[in-house]
């Protein structure tokens, strides 16, 4: 049976929302103040946590956002008499699951309450799944448009956050640049054939003609090929475009600290810096970067392969 | 219910049939007996000029209101933390008699269902 823990210094509201879980078979608890709260969850974490706005000491915000930091996948839903947008959305900004104003208590908290659970199982069951996934290979096609790269690159984060949790945020993040620089790199040096050096120039002539090359032949028929391979002790990208290709051998020397406030050569700078092991093909028109994952966490699951391959073309 | 409705007696039909009649009793029954101090700790509040405090009580009986219909006692404890919130502590001291009078209107009304329930 699902526990949900109902936070609320007012016992008349507590009774009524208990009495509404407990009339649809879940068990509750109930805490008069956050740090109250605090404590429970810290004893036995509920599946969800519902919580007054305001109340003596803590107040709901501060509640949400500190069982957020504690416990990432614990649900928490803010509970006031204002119904405001305003403070739904600094809620769900500091991190609530949902926000329910007290006059829909009545007729909309079971309903919330069990689709979150719901997704929370949901949520779970795919994080048991992620962690029992050895391998995968993930495939990009990317048109020639910059605004793909930020999405694809968060998505990418996303996807090793869920399959690698053993690499840390900074890491993860520096991943993240080191993958951003290098789609950049294929589609404006790589696809649309822009010289670096006009970055070094002052004005806007730089990316006026991105933005034109993106709509001219035959740069805008080129793709950007990404391929995410990510395995238990590391994370291989592969990022490959239709250009010319480049002289590989000017790749800035990664050692030299001046290459960082040079525009040109300066994404190559850092994904040398930030990635264990870059290659390019001959061509100059593929680099290959790997990420060495820390095997400090073990804890094989079973051998199971998985393969996902997206197309996004 | 009409817009000018002070109680919202589907509010409490709902909350009996999804919690039961025992329910419904004790939390009218905890609504009423708490009252007089939520209502003190507004008058204390105010003699205080403790604008603060006069907000956080007037909350507390808000959110009960809100969750048991009583739309009339909602909207003036809504005005008066209004008033208490942009700093107004003779906007608020203006409304203590209406709301008193609200409060003893609300208890008034949850006791006659309580009695319904009792039958």
């Amino acid at each position: 049976m699902e526990r949900v823990l109902v936070v609320d210094d007012s016992l008349d509201q507590a009774h009524m929302i208990a009495g509404l879980l407990g009339a649809a078979s879940y068990t509750t608890e109930i805490a008069r103040s956050g740090s109250e709260a605090l404590e429970a969850i810290a004893k036995e974490p509920p599946d969800l946590v519902l919580t007054d706005l305001k109340m003596p000491g803590l107040s709901g915000l501060d509640l949400v956002e500190e069982v957020v930091r504690r416990h990432p996948a614990l649900p928490v839903v803010l509970m006031t008499a204002h119904g405001s947008g305003e403070i739904a959305l600094r809620a769900l900004q500091r991190g609530a699951a949902s926000y329910l104003p007290k006059r829909l208590v009545v007729e909309e908290l079971v309903g919330t309450v069990e689709r979150l659970l719901e997704l929370s199982r949901i949520r779970r069951s795919r994080a048991q799944l992620l962690a029992s996934l050895v391998e995968s290979e993930s495939r990009f096609v990317l048109e020639s448009d910059p605004a793909l790269i930020s999405p694809l690159t968060s998505h990418v984060e996303q996807m090793i956050q869920a399959q690698i949790p053993t690499l840390g945020e900074n890491e993860r993040m520096r991943l993240g640049l080191a993958l951003q620089e290098a789609l950049l790199n294929a589609l404006h040096h790589g696809n649309l054939e822009l010289d670096s050096k006009l970055r070094e120039t002052p004005g806007r002539e730089y990316f006026l003609l991105v933005e034109e090359r993106c709509r001219q032949n035959p740069y805008c028929r080129r793709r950007v090929y990404l391929t995410v391979g990510l395995a238990r002790n590391e994370v291989v990208l592969t990022v490959e475009d239709e250009g010319p290709g480049f002289d590989v051998t000017s790749v800035p020397d990664p050692t030299d600290a001046s290459n960082l406030l040079r525009c040109s050569g300066r994404g190559l700078y850092l994904i040398g810096t930030f990635m264990d092991r870059v290659e390019h093909n001959a061509e100059g028109n593929r680099i290959t970067m790997v990420k060495l994952v820390p095997q400090g966490k073990p804890g094989p699951g079973p051998a199971v392969v998985g393969e996902e391959a997206a197309r996004n073309s | 219910m009409t817009p000018h409705s002070r109680f919202d007696r589907a509010v409490l039909d709902q909350l009996e049939r999804k919690i039961g009649r025992q329910n419904l009793g004790e939390v009218i029954d905890l609504f009423c007996a708490d009252g007089p101090r939520r209502l003190r700790a507004v008058q204390d509040a105010q003699r205080r000029a403790d604008l603060e405090a006069s907000a956080e009580a007037l909350h507390s009986i808000r959110g009960s209101a809100a969750m048991l219909g009583l739309h009339s006692l909602d909207e003036l404890v809504s005005r008066a933390e209004g008033l208490a919130g942009e700093g107004d502590v003779d906007g608020v001291e203006a409304l203590i008699d209406d709301l008193e009078g609200a409060y003893t209107e609300a208890v008034a009304f949850l006791r006659r269902r309580r009695e319904q329930l009792e039958r």
